[in-house]
């Protein structure tokens, strides 16, 4: 005869294996999506008005729906990136954020052993020049080898997508151009599968300006930073401001990298945003926006983990996936510098970015 | 039977470089192009977890390219950014300025209306085609760049709507207003290539090589057609397409509505067919900076534009407004009678208070000097230093007559100064050119008080009449009175007259004094911009813009009669 739980267990049996089992479910759940859109209302945290991104030549990038209606890219999927990739990074102790330690990424020493960068840090990731352009060729060659590279025969992206885990498995989230014309004459290109941007509906500009006063010699030499000298100062507001962000699920299905590594990656894509509209949205000195609201778009009836629920399940995730990492998995190369080439011939440096890919 | 594939835009924005054009040229390829589309479902294919035999997709891309599809578009919008990208070069860390010009499509991020619908007329797809069609739709995330967010699905139930493009070929009557190059794959025209015999390689380049199938041609990289030396795409062909009605453009693109002299002119143009054979009458400058100037400055930015074009074209009488060969006593060059020479006219298209435009118009066309010189003007800069330097960016060049529609059928990013209107109204005031009299008679033609500002202003459009730079007839018994409406209160509430510049820092001009007035005319039938009058005209002071608010009344008129009195 068997005896029923005690009623007073059965809550503790399901507290303790709750996060296994959200996740489990959460993984099985979008395995059978394409993609994770999202979007999340924003608002100044203050105020009415904010500071959107100034592109060159151009100050902020209004332009206009079909209706006439004045739109405002307030930070591109560009920056949105970096944001997204800077939320792993703990600056004040030079390494990754605790609930992602043991993750693969190459690291670079100058000749002296000082700490320069690494790949989590360079815009171009494991493009970076510090990595590819150094006398230290090391990474290079583990690059070569590994990819198998053999002339006329078609790209191994599979084999790609393991090197990228092996290394510096944040790569697949954002995207890698190996433009080196000695990888397989730069073809090899990864699409970035998790992007993001922030757009305001609606905007009116705000003119203000002032002057910055000197108190000793108003006529002072302004070249110099001296004298009175007035500015400008242009802020927006809107009618809505909405950040969306889109993973791609189907692109990090399609590499067949195995459930362990797949599912650590949609966990550190969602962990990214999360803490992005957490701690990330102070944009500018004079943007600090503040969640409103967040909504799932797709697919339908899922729900984000918070980022408490996802930072406790990290190290486990990390953990089950570290057979596919590299061994240690923080690799080290030393940045050389090479002398300067009089005219170039075959080196073809960092070619755009992966969002100039196009499909 | 019909094939129906909606393409869903979900951050509303299209980014795709025109495979004719490089990406800092700021040209779009709309709509989307099969050939685009086919590359799309191989590069899909590679990341099918599990991929179906080589030949079944061989088998799709034969079937959807054997027929040339429809395209059903939303209404668009053309916007851009422009950002450093860092670049690692000859051992050097630099950057390099890149454009990233997109269309904003129906109502933007998340709107259902920011679809394109593809449709195959007539084409039936077996099982295992459709089946893998959908699993590759099912995997794309983006067409186009990588932010043009998108997602693909087949529709049996399509809702079509919008503007539709469709092959030329197909065209009975040619019920479209322009056509645009789409770029498609054919199996005909890689069947063609094969029967031909190849040339020698090019010197230093790989020889040619012939794709085996359409997949292979779609396969190929980029790269490799450029080591063979290929000057096209093998198995490809440039397909005219018809659309049946203008794409809206928006004010904020790089090269809207572009029709430059010597240039090509965009398949896409508004102005298809529109020769510059004729001198162009007018130069169309957008301004880029950090802060626009305000419309106050208008007569600033006219004095810099002068300033800078006299200098591009060391001091050509067009700009210089003074005649060379026509000397004063003391040996100075005399000012050019007729107004044959620029005005520089500032525009306020998006209301907002600030010059985002400044139209140079010379109503007797620009001679090659004159053109070499508006095409170097980058720039315009200022020695105050409230006012920075503004970059001029050229966007038109063209003959009025080519342009001036009128307000209802106007094209977008065309200026509105050159518009066909019969009422006209004060862009920025007017500064009377004499003073009026303190007992004034009255003129009996006009029925208006001589030296009267009302008085100023018809003399005015006399004189621009008698140049022939306004044109058109008063109806016998139809006098100005109560068609010209002069005042100091303003029209839009943006600034008080009192607030504009209203003296040149350099030049003559006679004036009556600080007042500035703001004006209202309606002429007796439509007449073409521009319109500018009073003191420094032609600097940007006394523009005026068409409207189509009709005459106020008479007793509008009296009180502010009374006003000005």
């Amino acid at each position: 005869m068997t005896f029923p739980l005690p009623i007073v267990l059965l809550p503790i049996v399901l507290f303790c294996k709750g996060d296994t089992l959200m996740f489990t479910e959460m993984f099985t759940d979008l395995k059978s999506a394409s993609r994770l859109l999202l979007e999340a209302k924003l608002a100044p945290v203050q105020g009415t008005r904010f500071q959107p991104t100034g592109f060159p030549d151009l100050g902020a990038a209004e332009y206009r729906l079909p209706d006439g209606t004045v739109m405002l890219l307030v930070e591109s999927p560009q920056s949105v990136a970096n944001r997204l990739e800077a939320t792993i990074w703990d600056t004040a102790n030079k390494t990754v954020v605790k609930e992602l330690q043991g993750i693969p990424y190459v690291e670079v020493y100058d000749q002296s052993g000082d700490f320069l960068t690494n790949s989590l840090l360079e815009a171009h990731r494991l493009n970076s020049n510090y990595i590819l352009e150094s006398k230290d060729d090391s990474f290079l060659n583990i690059l070569k080898q590994e990819l198998e590279i053999a002339p006329d025969k078609p790209l191994k992206f599979e084999c790609f997508a393991k090197l990228l885990v092996k290394y510096d498995l944040n790569c697949l989230l954002h995207g890698l151009f190996l433009a080196k014309s000695e990888i397989a004459g730069g073809r090899y290109k990864m699409p970035r599968a998790l992007s993001g941007f922030i757009e305001a509906h609606g905007v009116e500009k705000v003119v203000s300006g002032g002057v910055k006063l000197d108190r000793i010699n108003a006529k002072g030499d302004a070249e110099q930073g001296a004298g009175n000298i007035p500015y400008h100062r242009v802020e927006y507001t809107a009618r809505e401001i909405k950040a969306y962000f889109s993973l791609d699920l189907a692109q990090i299905y399609g590499y067949s990298l195995g459930d362990d590594v797949e599912n650590l990656l949609i966990a550190i894509a969602l962990w990214k945003i999360q803490k992005f509209l957490e701690n990330g949205l102070r944009l500018r000195t004079a943007c600090d926006l503040e969640v409103v609201a967040l909504n799932v778009k797709k697919p339908a009836g899922f729900e984000l983990p918070s980022i408490e629920v996802l930072s406790e399940a990290l190290p486990k995730l990390i953990e089950t996936a570290q057979p596919a990492f590299a061994n240690p998995a923080i690799t080290k190369v030393t940045y050389i510098p090479k002398p300067k080439k009089k005219k170039g011939n075959g080196a073809t440096g960092n070619a755009p970015d992966t969002e100039a890919v196009e499909g | 039977m019909t094939l129906n594939l909606k393409i869903w835009f979900l951050a509303g924005r299209y980014h795709a470089t025109d495979w004719n054009h490089q990406v800092n040229e700021g040209v779009l390829e709309w709509p989307p192009s099969p050939w685009r589309l086919y590359r799309t479902f191989v590069f899909s294919y590679y990341r099918l977890p599990e991929r179906p035999d080589r030949s079944v997709l061989l088998g799709l891309l034969e079937r959807l390219s054997s027929v040339l599809p429809h395209y059903y578009l939303p209404p668009t919008a053309q916007g851009h950014t422009r950002h450093y990208m860092p670049v690692w070069k000859e051992g050097e860390n630099c950057k390099t300025l890149v454009f990233d010009t997109f269309l904003a499509l129906g109502n933007g991020a998340g709107s259902e209306d920011a679809v394109i619908w593809m449709t195959w007329p007539g084409l039936v797809l077996s099982e295992s085609h459709r089946r893998l069609l959908a699993q590759l739709c099912e995997r794309i995330s983006y067409l186009g760049r990588a932010e043009s967010w998108a997602e693909l699905s087949i529709q049996d139930q399509p809702s079509l709507g919008g503007q539709k493009a469709f092959p030329l070929l197909e065209a009975v009557g040619g019920t479209g207003t322009h056509t645009v190059k789409v770029l498609v794959p054919m199996q005909e025209e890689l069947a063609k290539l094969k029967s031909q015999t190849l040339p020698p390689p090019k010197r230093g380049k790989a020889r040619y090589k012939i794709p085996q199938d359409i997949l292979s041609a779609l396969e190929l990289d980029i790269g490799d057609w450029h080591r063979q030396g290929w000057s096209g795409i093998p198995g490809a062909r440039w397909v005219a397409y018809i659309l049946n009605d203008p794409p809206k453009q928006s004010e904020s693109s790089p090269r809207k509505g572009f029709s430059l002299a010597g240039e090509q002119q965009s398949e896409s143009s508004p102005r298809k067919g529109f020769s510059l054979a004729g001198e162009p009458a007018f130069a169309r400058f957008a301004l880029s900076g950090n802060v626009l100037p305000k419309l106050t400055r208008a007569l600033s930015i006219g004095e810099r534009f002068r300033e800078a074009l006299m200098s591009w074209s060391k001091g050509h009488v067009l700009f210089s407004g003074r005649d060379p060969e026509n000397l004063d006593d003391t040996g100075n060059p005399l000012p050019v009678q007729g107004h044959p020479h620029c005005w520089y006219l500032s525009e306020d298209v998006d209301g907002d208070g600030f010059i985002d435009h400044v139209l140079v118009y010379a109503a007797k066309g620009f001679d090659e000097k004159a053109l070499k010189a508006l095409r170097d003007l980058k720039k315009v800069w200022s020695n105050e230093t409230s006012e920075g330097e503004l970059q001029t960016i050229l966007i038109q060049l063209g003959r009025v007559k080519d342009y001036a529609t009128t307000l209802e059928s106007r094209i977008p990013g065309v200026s509105p100064l050159i518009a066909k209107a019969t009422t006209w109204r004060s862009l920025t005031p007017m500064v009377l050119p004499r003073h009026f009299k303190r007992n004034p008679k009255l003129d009996p033609a006009s029925q208006l008080l001589i030296d009267s500002p009302e008085h100023q202003v018809l003399s005015q459009i006399r004189c621009l009449r008698k140049h022939d730079l306004l044109k058109f007839s008063e109806p016998p018994g139809w006098t100005w009175k109560n068609h010209i409406l002069v005042t100091q209160e303003g029209f839009d509430g943006l600034y008080p007259w009192y607030a504009y510049q209203r003296l040149r820092q350099k030049g003559n001009g006679s004036h009556a004094g600080n007042k500035a007035y703001w004006v209202e005319i309606t002429f007796p039938e439509a007449i073409v911009g521009p319109l500018a009058l009073g003191y420094a005209a032609h600097f940007g002071l006394g523009v005026f813009m068409p409207c189509l608010k009709k005459w106020q009344t008479t007793s509008e008129v009296l009180s502010a009669d009374e006003k000005i009195g």
